[in-house]
C-alpha cells in the first residue's frame, strides 16, 4: 500500500497538471493531447479490439451480465456504452443489471454465496481484499491476458491495488477519496472566505453557525459541518487519526492506534458535538445522503463527500448551485498541523468466477477501458481514470473539471492512505457500533475508544 | 332522561371511535401527504393539504418507481411469485387438513402434534439450509424460491386452521358420499371442498396479503434487478439518492397498498372469519 | 371409517406432500443447522472447518453483540405482547357489548393487520415518528417538547412496539369470537350474586376464555421473535442497537457476513429462547388455563 502512494500520486499528478494547465472549467480542445503525460502510450484502441473479434466467443451467440451502481447520469452513460458494444458484437448481449449504492452489496454477497453473480461487476475496492478473508473470490485476471491488455495498468499498480493472494482480482479504475465540500454563502455570512483549516477554526465557526439551534431540528438548524451519515462520520474520525498520528487503522491483524490516541480524538469530537458544530445525534435524521434537508437547503456549511460525488452532492445543494460550492482539505488537528486526504483505488471491475462466458465477460472489461467510443460515450460517470487509454482520452476530451477536478487536486497533493480493510464488513460495523454509542452518549470518550479498539482488535484476531 | 345505560353506551361508542381514528390516522396521513410539497407535510396535524397548495405531480413520479421500471413491472412481478404460492398453499395445505381431520390411522397423532410443533418454529430457524439447498438445485435468483415451498404444505398455521375448519362439518356429510362410492379424492373435491369454501378463500386470501408484505424472502432469493418486486423497489425509495420529495414516497406507498385495501374490502368477511377461525377452541 | 381394522391407505397418499415438505423444508434444514453450528463455513470459497462448540461459545462469552441483541429482542418481546393482548382484549371486550355497528368497527379494526407488515407502511411509519412528524406535532399541542423518537435509545423499541400494536384486530377478532361464546347464562347468575362488570371480567370472562388467551399469547409471542421489516427499515436496527433484533442480527451474519456457521449456532440459541419461553408458558398455563371440559 505504501508503494501505491507513490504510485497514484506519480500517475494522477501527471494528469491532472497536464490536463488543468488552463482555467479548470474550460475543456482541453482535443488537439492538446499531451503524450508525455501517459506513462506508457496507448495502443490505439480500435485495433487492440479488432484481431480478437472474430474469436469473440467464436462467434457464438452469448448472453452475458455486467452490473454496477451509480446515479441516473452514470446509468445512461454506462448503457451507451453497451449499446455501441452490443452494435459491434451482435451476437452478444450484455444484460445491464444497475442501481443505486444502498443494498449493492449485500445483494452481491447472497450472489457470492450462491453463486449466481453477474458475469462482470463493478465492485469496491475494499471487497476484493475483504469478501474471501484474504483470498480471491473473483477470476484471476492473469488467467485472461491474452484478453484483457493488463499492460493498460502498470504492474506496479496491479500489485499494490487488486493482487489477492497472488491473483489479480479485478482491475481498478481510478482513485477517489473524501474531500469537505462548503457552502460558500454560509461561511461568508460568518466571514470565513474558505472552510476552516484546522479544529480550532472550524469549532469558532461552529459556534457562530450553531446559535440559536433547536434540539431538535424543526427545518431552521444550521450547522458549520453536516456529514451525512455514518460513513462520512467514519472517514472523519479516521481521518483525525490519521492527521494526528500518521497512522492508518491495522497492519497484520494489529490494530495501530492506543485507546489514549483514540480517546483523544473522540473528545475532540465531543467538542464539536457540544459547540454544534456537527448536529447531535438527535439532530440528525435520515435521509443520510445528498437529499438530507440540511444540505439541500444550504443549512449546513460543508459536507464530506467522495470526490466522485461531488456534482451529485452539487446537484442536490440548493438546486444545483455549484457556485457556491467550494472544495477544501479536512482540518487540520491543530493550526498548521497535516491535513491528509485518505483515499483508495476507486472502484475496480471484476470477472465472475462462475461466468459460463467468462471470456466474453473479458472482452467486455477490456472494451469499456481501451476502445474510444466507449470511453468517450463514458465521460467522466467514473471518475478520473488510472488506465493508459482511458487516461489519455480523458485528458484528451477535457472530461474533468471544475470542482470535480480540484477535489482530485487535493487528494493528489495530500495523500492519505485508506487501510484496504477499512470497508470490511467485519470490522466496520464496530466502528460505528462505537461512534454511535457515543453520539448518543450511551458511552463517554474512553469507552467509546476502548470499544473502537477492542471490538475491531477482537474481529481481527476472530478472522485468522 | 339519559339514562346509565346510555351514558355507557355513549363512552363506549367514544371509545371505539377514538380508537379507530388513531388507527386510521396513519394513513390518512400517507393519502394526505402524498399530495403535499414537503414544508406542509411536516410539522402539523393536517391531513389536508393548505388550500391552493394541493399537487397530484406525484402520483406520477411515484408510479415511476425506478429509473429503469414503473410500478405496474413491480406489481408484475409480486405476481409472478404470489399466484403460485396462493395456489400451492391452498392446494396443499387442503390435502394434508383433509387427511388428518377425516382419517384415523397410525401415525396421525404423531403427524398433527409435527403440525402443532413446526407451527411454533420461527421460519428463519430454516433459513440457512434451505439458502444451500436452493442454491445446489438452482433456485437461486428464480421466482420459483419464493413459492415452491407453498406446494409441500409446510405453512402449519393454514394446515391448522382448515383443520380446525373441518373439525365444524358434520362427518355425516362424506360419510355419505363414502358409502355413495365416492372416493376419498372425490369425496373432498365435490363435496367438502364447496363447504370448505369460505376457509379456502380465506387461506388464499392470508397468503396473498402476507406475501405482498414478504421483504425478507425476496431480499434473499431474487438479486436480479428484472426479478425485482414491489417490496424492494418501495424500500429502494428511501435507500436510494432520491428522496427529495417526501410526497412522492407516500404516493409510493399509498399506491402499493391499494390492491390489498381494495382485496381486503371487498373479501372483509373472509378475513374476518378466518382470522376466528385460526383461533377456534383446542 | 375407524370403524374398520384395516388400515387406510388413503391418508398416506394425501399427506404425501406434507411429507415431502415437512422433510425436506422442516426436518433437514433444523438438523442441518445445527450441524452447520459446528463449523465455521464460508459459502463463497466453499471451505469449512470443524470447530465444535466453538461457534456456541464464541457468541456466549466472546461476543457482546449477541447479548445487546437478545436484550432487544426480549424487551421489544416482553413489552409489546402483553401491550398487543391488552388492547386486543380491551377493544374486543367494549365491541362483545350489543353495539350496533359492531361489524363495521371489527372490520375496520382490522386493517392494520393486514397491512403492518408491508415496506409501504414502514415507510410512512418512519415519518409519523419523524422529529418534525404528527407524533411530536400533537406533544406540541400539550406543550411537550418533541421526542427523537427513532433517534433515542428508550424510545426507538417503542416506535416498533406501537407499529405492532397498531395491528391488534387479528388478535382482538379472536378474543370477541371467545367472548360471544361465552354463555350469557353465566351472566345470569353472577348479575343474581349482584357482581358488577369489572368483578365479572375478571371472576368469569376470563377463566373462561383463557385457552384463547394462550393461543394468543403465544401467537403474538412468535409473531413479535420474527420481527424484521420495520425494525430493518424504520429504526434500521439502532440506535446502539436498541432494536436490533436477534432475527436481523441472523439475518445479518448469514446473508451480509457471510458466517453461516456462527449464524445457526445464533439461530440454535434463538431457538432455545423461544422454546423455553414456550415450554414456561404451557408449564404454567396449567395453574391458569381453564378448560371447560
Amino acid at each position: 500500500m505504501k508503494k501505491f502512494a507513490t504510485l497514484i500520486g506519480l500517475l494522477v499528478t501527471a494528469m491532472v497538471v497536464t490536463a488543468c494547465g488552463g482555467p479548470a472549467t474550460t475543456a482541453q480542445p482535443p488537439a492538446a493531447q499531451p503524450p508525455a503525460a501517459t506513462p506508457t502510450p496507448a495502443q490505439p484502441p480500435a485495433d487492440a479490439a479488432a484481431p480478437a473479434d472474430a474469436l469473440l466467443n467464436n462467434g457464438e451467440p452469448a448472453t452475458i451480465s455486467f452490473a454496477w451502481w451509480g446515479g441516473d447520469s452514470r446509468h445512461n452513460a454506462v448503457k451507451a456504452a453497451l449499446d455501441i458494444f452490443m452494435d459491434r458484437y451482435p451476437h452478444i448481449t450484455v444484460e445491464p443489471i444497475y442501481g443505486a449504492f444502498g443494498g449493492y452489496l449485500d445483494n452481491l454477497v447472497i450472489q457470492l454465496a450462491g453463486q449466481v453473480e453477474p458475469d462482470l461487476i463493478q465492485v469496491n475496492y475494499a471487497w476484493v481484499h475483504a469478501l474471501g478473508g484474504g483470498q480471491n473470490v473473483f477470476l484471476d485476471l492473469n488467467t485472461m491476458s491474452h484478453i484483457v491488455n493488463l499492460n493498460e495498468w502498470t504492474q506496479e499498480l496491479r500489485d499494490f491495488t487488486t493482487t489477492v493472494d497472488g491473483q489479480l482480482a479485478g482491475v481498478p479504475h481510478g482513485v477517489t477519496g473524501r474531500v469537505i465540500i462548503y457552502n460558500r454563502l454560509m461561511l461568508q455570512e460568518h466571514g470565513f472566505a474558505t472552510f476552516p483549516d484546522n479544529f480550532e477554526d472550524l469549532m469558532r465557526l461552529g459556534a457562530l453557525v450553531a446559535e440559536g439551534n433547536a434540539t431538535i431540528d424543526a427545518g431552521d438548524n444550521t450547522y458549520a459541518f453536516f456529514p451525512l451519515g455514518p460513513e462520512s462520520l467514519d472517514i472523519v474520525m479516521l481521518t483525525m487519526l490519521y492527521n494526528e498520528t500518521g497512522r492508518n487503522l491495522q497492519a497484520n491483524g494489529q490494530m495501530l492506534h492506543t485507546v489514549d490516541e483514540v480517546e483523544a480524538v473522540f473528545s475532540i469530537f465531543e467538542q464539536m458535538i457540544e459547540t454544534g458544530t456537527i448536529p447531535t445525534w438527535e439532530q440528525q435524521e435520515y435521509p443520510h445522503n445528498q437529499t438530507n434537508p440540511v444540505w439541500m437547503e444550504g443549512r449546513s456549511g460543508a459536507a464530506f463527500e467522495w470526490v466522485g460525488n461531488i456534482f451529485l452532492a452539487g446537484n442536490h445543494f440548493l438546486e444545483g448551485d455549484l457556485d457556491n460550492l467550494g472544495v477544501a482539505l479536512f482540518p487540520a488537528m491543530t493550526p498548521g498541523g497535516s491535513q491528509a486526504a485518505m483515499q483508495r483505488p476507486s472502484l475496480v471491475h471484476v470477472v465472475s468466477q462462475n461466468s459460463s462466458h467468462p471470456e466474453v465477460a473479458a472482452y467486455l472489461l477490456n472494451f469499456l477501458y481501451t476502445d474510444e467510443d466507449a470511453l468517450v460515450a463514458l465521460g467522466n460517470e467514473f471518475g478520473i481514470p488510472l488506465s493508459n487509454t482511458a487516461s489519455a482520452i480523458s485528458i484528451r476530451l477535457g472530461n474533468t473539471h471544475g470542482l470535480q477536478l480540484e477535489g482530485h487536486n487535493l487528494l493528489v497533493s495530500n495523500f492519505g492512505e485508506m487501510c484496504p480493510l477499512f470497508e470490511d464488513p467485519n470490522l466496520r460495523p464496530q466502528r460505528f457500533a462505537a461512534i454511535e454509542a457515543f453520539r448518543t452518549r450511551s458511552i463517554n470518550a474512553r469507552q467509546a475508544a476502548e470499544r473502537w479498539v477492542n471490538d475491531q482488535q477482537s474481529e481481527l484476531n476472530a478472522m485468522n | 332522561m339519559i339514562t346509565k345505560t346510555q351514558i355507557n353506551a355513549g363512552l363506549r361508542y367514544a371509545i371505539l371511535i377514538a380508537v379507530g381514528f388513531l388507527l386510521a390516522y396513519p394513513l390518512l396521513w400517507m393519502v394526505g401527504s402524498s399530495f403535499k410539497f414537503n414544508p406542509d407535510i411536516f410539522g402539523n396535524l393536517s391531513i389536508f393539504p393548505p388550500p391552493g397548495r394541493a399537487t397530484t405531480e406525484f402520483y406520477p413520479a411515484a408510479w415511476q418507481l425506478s429509473p429503469s421500471n414503473t410500478m405496474a413491472f413491480y406489481y408484475m412481478n409480486t405476481l409472478r411469485f404470489l399466484i403460485p404460492r396462493v395456489i400451492g398453499t391452498v392446494v396443499s395445505s387442503t390435502l394434508a387438513a383433509f387427511a388428518i381431520a377425516r382419517f384415523s390411522f397410525p401415525g396421525k397423532k404423531i403427524i398433527f402434534f409435527t403440525v402443532i410443533t413446526t407451527l411454533l418454529m420461527p421460519e428463519l430457524a430454516f433459513r440457512i439450509p434451505i439458502f444451500m439447498l436452493y442454491r445446489d438445485i438452482g433456485l437461486l435468483d428464480t421466482f420459483a424460491a419464493l413459492y415452491i415451498q407453498e406446494f409441500f404444505a409446510v405453512n402449519s398455521f393454514f394446515v391448522f386452521m382448515i383443520i380446525q375448519f373441518m373439525r365444524t362439518i358434520p362427518r355425516e356429510l362424506d360419510e355419505a358420499a363414502n358409502i355413495d362410492g365416492c372416493g376419498p379424492l372425490r369425496t373432498l373435491i365435490f363435496i367438502l371442498v364447496p363447504v370448505l369454501r369460505p376457509i379456502i378463500i380465506t387461506v388464499g386470501l392470508l397468503t396473498f396479503m402476507w406475501g405482498m408484505n414478504d421483504f425478507l424472502g425476496p431480499l434473499i432469493y431474487l438479486n436480479s434487478p428484472d426479478r425485482r418486486v414491489l417490496a424492494l423497489a418501495l424500500r429502494g425509495l428511501i435507500q436510494e439518492y432520491d428522496v427529495t420529495h417526501y410526497g412522492r414516497i407516500f404516493a409510493a406507498a399509498f399506491m402499493a397498498l391499494i390492491p390489498t385495501l381494495a382485496i381486503f374490502f371487498t373479501c372483509s368477511r373472509f378475513f374476518v372469519e378466518g382470522a376466528i377461525a385460526s383461533g377456534g377452541k383446542e | 371409517m375407524s370403524k374398520k381394522r384395516k388400515i387406510p391407505i388413503a391418508p398416506y397418499l394425501l399427506l404425501i406432500p406434507w411429507f415431502i415438505g415437512i422433510g425436506l423444508f422442516r426436518v433437514y434444514p433444523i438438523i442441518s443447522s445445527f450441524y452447520y453450528s459446528l463449523f465455521d463455513f464460508q459459502p463463497i470459497l466453499r471451505t469449512s472447518r470443524f470447530v465444535g462448540l466453538d461457534n456456541y461459545r464464541r457468541l456466549l462469552f466472546d461476543f457482546p453483540h449477541f447479548w445487546d441483541s437478545v436484550e432487544a429482542t426480549l424487551r421489544y418481546v416482553l413489552i409489546g405482547t402483553p401491550m398487543v393482548l391488552v388492547a386486543a382484549f380491551f377493544i374486543a371486550y367494549i365491541l362483545n357489548f350489543k353495539l350496533k355497528g359492531v361489524n363495521l368497527f371489527r372490520t375496520a379494526y382490522y386493517v392494520p393487520s393486514i397491512l403492518g407488515g408491508n415496506v409501504a407502511v414502514a415507510l410512512v411509519w418512519a415519518q409519523v415518528f419523524g422529529g418534525n412528524g404528527p407524533v411530536n406535532a400533537v406533544l406540541g399541542v400539550f406543550g411537550i417538547d418533541p421526542i427523537p423518537w427513532i433517534q433515542s435509545e428508550t424510545f426507538a423499541p417503542f416506535v416498533l412496539i406501537f407499529l405492532s400494536a397498531w395491528q391488534f384486530g387479528s388478535v382482538m377478532l379472536i378474543f370477541l369470537a371467545s367472548l360471544q361464546n361465552v354463555s350469557p347464562s353465566l351472566y345470569e347468575a353472577a348479575s343474581i350474586d349482584g357482581a358488577r362488570k369489572i368483578r365479572q371480567l375478571f371472576s368469569i370472562t376470563l377463566p373462561i376464555i383463557t385457552p384463547v388467551v394462550l393461543f394468543n399469547t403465544i401467537n403474538v409471542l412468535l409473531r413479535h421473535f420474527q420481527e424484521f421489516n420495520a425494525a430493518f427499515l424504520v429504526t434500521r436496527r439502532g440506535p446502539n442497537r436498541a432494536t436490533d433484533f436477534l432475527n436481523i442480527l441472523i439475518y445479518e451474519f448469514a446473508f451480509v457476513r457471510l458466517q453461516f456457521g456462527f449464524a445457526s449456532a445464533m439461530t440454535w440459541l434463538l431457538l432455545a429462547v423461544i422454546g423455553i419461553l414456550t415450554v414456561i408458558l404451557f408449564v404454567s398455563s396449567k395453574k391458569w388455563v381453564h378448560y371447560s371440559d
